[in-house]
This record gives structure tokens, C-alpha cells and sequence, in this order.
């Protein structure tokens, strides 16, 4: 602020003095100064001039009937006021902002509780049901195991077949008068779970030490960051069968196991059949090779029958041995699997080499994605380009056209 | 003629062009002003609205008036603000002066029909009407007067109308058209000198600082 000291006053500030916008002490300052410089007064004078050929411009008096329709709202508003009458609802509340707040707030919760619900429901079921299966399997036996005890009461039924067979007039030679005992050839499948695989297979080795069994082949699994776990086909010794399973199931918490028996006996007597009968064939060939001695190519005819009974024979010998040793020994399909243990150890050989191949795959994902742009954009560059020159331009001319109407009003 | 200047002053700041208002009565708090009238209305007094709809009818109508080339719109804005601000009569707080308020109101009518016709034209080929204001008294030189006025910068028009005609402060015209303070009044300064010279030489020439297409 100038004081009276200078010669001039800004000529905006004598504007304001006129104006009367100066606090009390400028607006003295200001008189006084004017009063004095002949410039300053003249300016002042043209303000006011100014402000006096503007009130030349006068507005029209107000129409009545403007003062009767508010006068009425004014009414109607000050009984709402006063409590009387409760506000109306209008459009205009749809204006305001927190109408809109709810309103877009209420509509994107919906959206997202209805695009959640088909990831968040069937999760809950596969729980339920894998929760369910999974706490039964541990303490079940299945219905085979329980079956294999009840072959036993399949023996009369047995015997009388094998009757009937004796009985039937059959071009075989009659079948021995001796019923054999029922031939069982059993199998068990034990999941199990454990602490320390090396251990267990340890155990499990000295198990068949005890029980004289083999293993026909053990496979061990141990990735890297997974449990271990040991896939085994072992063969034991029926009787010593329900040992070596009380012996397995030490090992640790048996989370699967299912026992089977095939009865083989109708199999094991029809080989013993086939054989006697195809002995039977050979022992004639070789009488007949004995007795008759006549050409040669009668002689060389026998031989070759012989040779080819001798050959059935033999494969059905092998497989009457094999049946007989599944019966002998039993099979227990087993797989062990550890408890998942989480690795403490933060030193991870992999992670120089994950950080690594991160970085291969991050640069090889930018190199793709700007490959991708470049590509959309060659693509479908010249069709937006198009596009926008239909419908953007159009708009554009339009909003120009707007604003200098509006500006213009 | 210092004492005179000041005198002048006053007198000039009470009785501007169309102002009716007496300022005796309408300081800020003394009773009878605008801020308590409306506290009034505000609780259920529909005579205090009476008053105050008499103290401004014909400044609010003037406004508009002088801003949109038809007297019948110009009734219809004036009623229209009125009408906004009964409707927000309940939850009015006297935080500023009620002229403030009025004036801001007022403002925000004047805007949304320059949007709508703007938005009429543009779009729909409906062209705003173009009756120029009829002024009273003497005619020449109101005319005068009115198309020097329309051939300002429009930001510098609004001032310099809000100032000589509504009568409001720099502040005031400040808060109402968001400006700084300083923008105001050396807009002001060059409103009124373009004016002037417009006044004086009136030849169908653009002025110094009038920029047509400026918002």
C-alpha cells in the first residue's frame, strides 16, 4: 500500500478508493492524496463517470405474477419447515451426490457378491466332501478282506460241482475221487503313512528278513521338495501273511488297506486236467513210436506230436507252478508316503537358478507383451483410426460448437 | 472536498442501479437482517421469507436481466432461484452473508440454462433467442450502454456488471467466481477502462482487451 509519501497511487488503487474497498485508514490516506494530485482526482472522476453512464442501463420492473408463484412456494416451504407437512420427494434429490454414493456402492456389491459366489461355493462342498472321505479311509477294511473269510463257506458248494463234474459223463478221464483244498491266491493293498521313510524301509527290509518273504519290486520316490514315499509289490508267505501285515501296519498310520482272494482252484484243477491228459497223449505217442516201426515219415509224423504235446505240457507245467506259487505266497501292493514336512532351510540350491530363470521368463514376458501391443496396433490401428474419425470427430466439432454458443450467451 | 468524496462514496455504495435494500437494516446480525429473516423462514416463519423476497426480487431479476436476452426468461430464472432457495430453507446455516449465498444461487441457475440452451443449440438447432434487452429511460443512450457491455470479455463483463449493478465486493465477486482477489479488481481496472472507451468513441470496433470466445 502506498503511502501519502509517493506521488502516485496506483490507478487501481484509486479504483478501489472509489469503490470503497479500502479499510478506514487507507480510505483517509487515499482522500487526502487525491484531494492533492490533480492525476489521481482525474482518474477518480472518470471511475465514477463510468458508474454513472452504466446506471443509464435500467432493468424493467418484475413481473406480479413472479411475486404470486413464489409467494406460494414460500408458503408450502415454511410449513414443511415448521414441521407440519413432511418434504415431497423430487427428482432433484436424485441430484444429490450421496444418493448417487449409495446408490453406485449398493450396485457393486451386489456385482461382486454375485461374481464370487459361483468360486466361493463349490470350494465349500469339495471340502465337505474330501473331509468326509478322508477320515473314513483310515479305519476301514474292506468288504474283500471280510469276503476272503467267507470263501470258506464256499466249499460244500464246491464239493458238490466237483461232484457233479464226476458224475457227468465227460470224454476226459475221469477226474481223481480226492477233492483238493480250496486254492486261494490273495493280494493286499496297504497305504500307509509315515514319519521317516528311510526308516521305514529299513523296517519293511527286515520284515521280509523275518516273515521270509521277497519284494518283487520296491520303487523310492523322493523329489525335492515333496514327501518321500516308497511304492513296494511284496511277496509273503500266507502263513505268515497276518503277521507281516500286523508287522506293516507298525510302520505307521494306515490310511488305505484292502484285502482280495481269487479262488483259483477250478483253474488249478482244470490245468492239473489238461496236464494229465496231455501226459497221457505223450506216454501213447511214445507206445505207438515203440511199437510200430513203419516209414519213415509215419515215424517223423509221431515225433512231431510228441514234441508239440511235450511243449503244451511244459507252458502248462510253468503256469501250474506259477499259480501255485501265487497261491503259496500272498501279494501286498504296498506304498508308503511321508508326512509332507515343510523345509525350514532357506538355502535352497534352486533359488540362484529361480531368480535366474525369473528373470528369463520376465524379460522373455516384456519382449511378449510389447511384441502384443505393437502387433494389436498393427492390427487394429487403422480400423480405430477410422472409427474415431467417424464418431470422435463428429463429437469434437460438436463440443466446439457448444462452447462458443455458451460462451457466447 | 475530501469530506465530499467520502460522502459520495457512501451514498453511492447504497443507492446503486436497482439496488432497493436499505444497508442500515441489512448489517449481519442486527435483528431484521437477511441471515436472521432466513434463520426464520428456516424454522417456519413465512412472513420473514415476504421481506426478504421484497429486498431482492428486483436485484435478483436485474441479474438476470442483464445477463439473458429475454425478460420472460429472465422471470422465470429469478423465480426459479427463489424457488431453490425455499427448498433449501431447511437446512440453512447463516456461515456467510445471505447476499453471498443468494447471489451464489442465483449463479448456479444462470449456468445450467446457459448449459441447457447452449446444449438446445448445439445439438437440437434450436438457436437462443436474441432479443437484446429493451432498456428504459433513454433509450439511445441505454442501448449504448448495453451493447458496449456485450462487447467485453465475458469473464471481465461479469465482474464489472457483479460490481456496478449486484454491487458486490471484490470478496464477494472473488468467492462467486472463483478467482483470486488481485484477478478481480485488475480485471475490474480493465473492464471499466475498455468501457470507457467504448463510451467514449463508439465505433463498431473491438476494444482493447475484449477477447469474444474466452471461458
Amino acid at each position: 500500500m502506498n503511502s501519502a509519501a509517493t506521488h502516485h497511487f496506483a490507478p487501481q488503487e484509486v479504483m478501489s478508493f472509489v469503490d470503497g474497498e479500502l479499510t478506514a485508514a487507507e480510505s483517509q490516506a487515499a482522500a487526502a492524496h487525491i484531494a492533492d494530485c490533480p492525476e489521481c482526482s482525474v482518474i477518480a472522476d472518470e471511475f465514477r463517470a463510468t458508474s454513472q453512464r452504466l446506471a443509464q442501463w435500467q432493468a424493467n420492473e418484475a413481473p406480479a405474477r413472479l411475486a404470486d408463484a413464489v409467494q406460494r412456494s414460500a408458503t408450502h416451504a415454511a410449513e414443511r419447515n415448521s414441521g407440519r407437512q413432511p418434504a415431497p420427494f423430487t427428482f432433484a434429490k436424485l441430484r444429490r451426490p450421496k444418493v448417487w454414493m449409495y446408490a453406485s456402492g449398493g450396485a457393486l456389491a451386489c456385482t461382486l457378491l454375485v461374481l464370487a459366489l459361483p468360486f466361493v461355493l463349490p470350494r465349500h462342498l469339495d471340502r465337505t466332501s474330501a473331509f468326509i472321505a478322508g477320515e473314513g479311509n483310515g479305519r476301514l477294511q474292506s468288504g474283500a478282506g471280510v469276503a476272503g473269510a467267507g470263501l470258506e463257506n464256499r466249499q460244500p458248494i464246491q464239493a458238490a460241482i466237483a461232484g457233479a463234474e464226476m458224475d457227468r459223463p465227460s470224454p476226459a478221464p475221469p477226474v481223481s475221487a480226492s477233492q483238493p483244498a480250496p486254492m486261494i491266491e490273495r493280494s493286499v493293498t496297504m497305504v500307509i503313512v509315515v514319519r521317516n521313510i528311510a526308516a521305514s524301509r529299513t523296517a519293511l527290509d527286515s520284515m521280509l528278513a523275518r516273515h521270509h518273504g521277497y519284494a518283487a519290486q520296491i520303487t523310492v520316490y523322493t523329489p525335492e521338495r515333496d514327501a518321500s514315499s516308497i511304492e513296494a509289490s511284496l511277496r509273503i508267505p500266507v502263513p505268515e501273511l497276518t503277521a507281516a501285515l500286523a508287522d506293516l501296519r507298525a510302520l505307521g498310520r494306515v490310511s488305505n488297506e484292502s484285502q482280495s482272494g481269487e479262488d483259483v482252484t477250478q483253474q488249478h484243477a482244470d490245468l492239473e486236467q489238461r496236464l494229465k491228459t496231455a501226459r497221457d497223449t505223450e506216454e501213447r505217442f511214445r507206445t505207438i513210436l515203440q511199437q510200430r516201426t513203419g516209414k519213415v515219415s509215419d515215424v517223423l509224423e509221431v515225433e512231431e506230436a510228441i514234441a508239440r504235446v511235450r511243449g503244451e505240457i511244459e507252458s502248462m507245467e510253468a503256469e501250474q507252478k506259477n499259480l501255485e506259487h501265487r497261491v503259496e505266497y500272498a501279494t501286498i501292493s504296498l506304498t508308503l508316503s511321508e508326512t509332507p514336512k515343510a523345509n525350514f532351510s532357506t538355502e535352497d540350491a534352486a533359488s540362484g537358478s529361480r531368480m535366474r530363470n525369473a528373470l528369463a521368463t520376465g524379460y522373455r514376458n516384456t519382449v511378449g507383451t510389447v511384441a502384443g501391443i505393437v502387433v494389436f496396433l498393427i492390427e487394429f490401428g487403422p480400423s480405430i483410426l477410422i472409427w474415431m474419425a467417424i464418431v470422435v470427430l463428429p463429437a469434437f466439432l460438436l463440443w466446439r460448437r457448444y462452447r462458443s454458443i455458451r460462451a457466447r450467451l | 472536498m475530501g469530506d465530499a468524496t467520502i460522502a459520495f462514496n457512501l451514498k453511492s455504495r447504497s443507492t446503486g442501479a436497482g439496488s432497493m435494500y436499505d444497508s442500515m437494516a441489512n448489517r449481519p446480525g442486527t435483528p431484521g437482517s437477511d441471515e436472521q429473516l432466513m434463520l426464520a423462514f428456516s424454522q417456519g416463519a413465512a412472513e420473514a421469507f415476504d421481506e426478504l423476497f421484497s429486498r431482492y426480487r428486483r436485484p435478483i431479476f436485474g441479474f438476470f436481466w442483464r445477463r439473458v436476452a429475454d425478460a420472460g426468461r429472465a422471470e422465470e430464472l429469478t423465480q426459479d432461484t427463489f424457488t431453490a432457495v425455499i427448498r433449501a430453507s431447511a437446512h440453512y446455516r447463516a456461515d456467510a452473508l445471505f447476499r453471498t449465498y443468494l447471489y451464489a444461487i442465483a449463479f448456479k441457475v444462470l449456468r445450467a440454462y446457459r448449459r441447457r440452451a447452449a446444449f438446445r443449440a448445439t445439438f437440437l438447432g434450436e438457436s437462443p433467442s436474441h432479443h437484446d434487452p429493451p432498456a428504459q429511460g433513454d433509450f439511445e443512450t441505454g442501448a449504448m450502454v448495453r451493447d458496449a457491455v456485450k462487447k467485453l470479455d465475458p469473464v471481465d463483463r461479469e465482474i464489472l456488471l457483479l460490481r456496478e449493478f449486484e454491487q458486490l465486493a471484490y470478496a464477494e465477486i472473488s468467492v462467486l467466481l472463483a478467482l483470486p482477489l488481485n484477478t478481480v479488481r485488475s480485471r475490474l481496472f480493465r473492464a471499466r477502462t475498455a468501457l470507457r472507451n467504448l463510451l467514449a468513441s463508439p465505433e463498431p470496433g473491438s476494444a482493447p482487451g475484449k477477447q469474444e470466445e474466452r471461458r
